[in-house]
């Protein structure tokens, strides 16, 4: 088994700018200074995430759990490279597609076909990519003629497909997820999840935050429970879980 | 200018494997700002078919259904230097045959300029989702600005054409330093979208003191009069006027006249203390840029 992602003392502190720290405060700082200003001079920042450390394998899908605000998201977001730490240090092995938005960069003016690229390059797909797939995203969505004018014509329904196909027709080695992939539209949820399951098969790792545990009890293996920005507990998803919901029993009574 | 935040002194340990959704990413080691910043300015000049096509992407959204496009905007510039050509030859007492044809040039390589500065101060405000939803870096937002106002001043240059062949304006050989000056602009232009950005995410009021300031650098950079109608003073402003040296290596090439070295000597000089400048602060808030939008 190779270790295909490590994180080792990740910190993140994210600083806060409001307009009172702006050119004036800077200027005012930096020419009036004093002891007055002294507090003002260190900027607020959020002690976002202190201190992760895990490693993932081969074949490893990860739940992120724990309470809003613990950090779920934002850790997510390092991961996928959004956010640059401050603090240690994150080794991949493979190639990361993080899929926070179904169809990122969608354009409702555009043709479906247009679309499948821009969505596809967004993505992290090469053109060469986008080209082999184009016909089985057409045939899966079953777009037919559609494909040709613009998605503002589409029902909803269409649109999620669209964006479905589209995401699906992707391989990533490590792939991030946010609450993870709808199905959309009703009459393509069986051929949908057919496709899905296909998906997430060839992904080698696969990291997914959720509020739903039996969305995560389905996708991952592993869990690790975050508090306030700390690794509250690592390692098997119904251990983990359980943690999670004593915890949870633990507030409410 | 900028405020040194406290956690940029902590003792950064090793942050590797900045992933690369269009470039397949092993996972590659960089222990320093210094390494991750030159690692984007790789990958983003390297990406260049995405720039390309999220330029084009830009300019599609922005004049979509109508019938002639892009060349929207060159119609209303064209009646400008149209109109204006004539009012200011008729002020300055020359022939419009031969004011036309520098002012066309001046003016629409002014045009390239002063949208580069504007837009440039929204390189990252402008293009937040992207910024907040996709790895991609950071430089590529630069040169996608960059390539297209170039693309809108490729446009542009219909009416240059069109005034010379009015005009009967002669060509000769000296044109051909337009590309080195078409370069010199273009290089440029990514690494002040990239300054300005920068500058204006984080403070901004920048945006503010720019856009005021380009209002009165066309009255004082000779777009609209020749730098020898003011005598010993035209030639101080001239010297002492970046935007002017830049728009020499593309207007005077266009006129057929070559461009003095001295010309070229300033606009190379201060590219490269632009890149530099810009390279140092780059390195240095590369982890928190992001956190500033």
């Amino acid at each position: 088994m190779t270790v295909k992602l490590q994180v080792e003392n990740l910190s993140l502190n994210i600083p806060i700018i409001g307009p009172d720290r702006s050119f004036r405060t800077s200027l005012r700082n930096k020419y009036i200074g004093g002891a007055i200003n002294t507090s003002e001079t260190s900027l607020v920042t959020v002690a976002a995430l202190t201190d992760i450390n895990f490693s993932l394998n081969s074949g490893d899908r990860l739940a992120l759990v724990g309470h809003n605000g613990a950090g779920k998201t934002t850790l997510l977001n390092v991961l996928a490279g959004i956010y640059k730490p401050f603090k240690g240090k994150i080794t991949y092995k493979g190639k990361v597609t993080a899929l926070f938005h179904q169809a990122p960069g969608i354009d409702r003016d555009d043709t479906g076909l247009e679309n499948i690229r821009t969505i596809g390059s967004f993505l992290g797909m090469t053109t060469g990519e986008i080209a082999s797939k184009t016909q089985d995203i057409i045939e899966f969505t079953e777009l037919q003629d559609f494909i040709n004018l613009p998605v503002r014509t589409y029902s909803s329904g269409m649109i999620a497909r669209l964006g479905f196909a589209v995401a699906t027709s992707m391989q990533p080695d490590i792939l991030l997820l946010d609450e993870g992939i709808s199905v959309g539209d009703q009459r393509f949820a069986h051929k949908a999840k057919q496709r899905l399951q296909q998906f997430y098969d060839t992904i080698d790792v696969m990291i997914c935050a959720s509020h739903s545990n039996e969305l995560l009890r389905e996708l991952c293996n592993k869990a690790l429970l975050l508090e306030h920005g700390q690794v509250k507990a690592f390692g098997d998803i119904e251990d983990v879980l359980n943690i999670y919901n004593q915890e949870q029993i633990a507030v409410t009574s | 200018m900028t405020q040194d935040f406290p956690h940029n002194r902590m003792p950064a340990q090793s942050f590797s494997g900045v992933l690369m959704q269009n470039v397949a990413s092993e996972s590659t080691e960089y222990s320093t700002n210094r390494g991750m910043a030159f690692d984007d300015i790789f990958r983003g000049i390297k990406s260049y078919r995405l720039w390309h096509y999220l330029a084009m992407l830009e300019m599609r959204r922005r004049y979509r259904r109508t019938i002639i496009g892009p060349f929207w905007a060159t119609l209303s510039i064209g009646f400008f230097i149209l109109c204006m050509g004539v009012v200011l030859s008729g002020l300055w007492g020359t022939n419009s045959k031969e004011f036309l044809p520098y002012f066309s040039a001046g003016y629409i390589c002014w045009i390239l300029a002063s949208s580069l500065i504007t837009e440039g101060c929204n390189t990252f405000i402008s293009n937040e989702a992207y910024l907040k939803q996709l790895s991609i870096p950071y430089i590529l937002y630069a040169c996608l600005v960059t390539w297209r106002n170039f693309i809108t001043f490729a446009h542009h240059m219909v009416i240059f054409f069109l005034v010379l062949l009015f005009c009967q304006y002669p060509i000769n050989a000296n044109i051909l330093w337009f590309i080195p000056g078409l370069a010199i602009n273009f290089i440029a232009g990514i690494w002040l979208c990239l300054l300005l950005g920068m500058l204006c995410v984080r403070y901004r009021d920048v945006q503010q003191i720019i856009t005021s300031l380009l209002q009165l650098a066309m009255f004082v950079t000779p777009i609209m009069w020749k730098p020898a109608q003011l005598g010993a003073k035209g030639l101080l402003i001239t010297k002492i006027n970046p935007l002017y040296h830049y728009i020499s290596i593309m207007r005077l090439p266009l006129l057929g006249e070559a461009p003095s070295m001295e010309t070229w000597a300033i606009t190379i000089l201060l590219t490269c203390l632009l890149i530099m400048l810009t390279f140092e602060l780059f390195t240095k808030k590369y982890r928190t840029l992001i956190y500033w939008l």
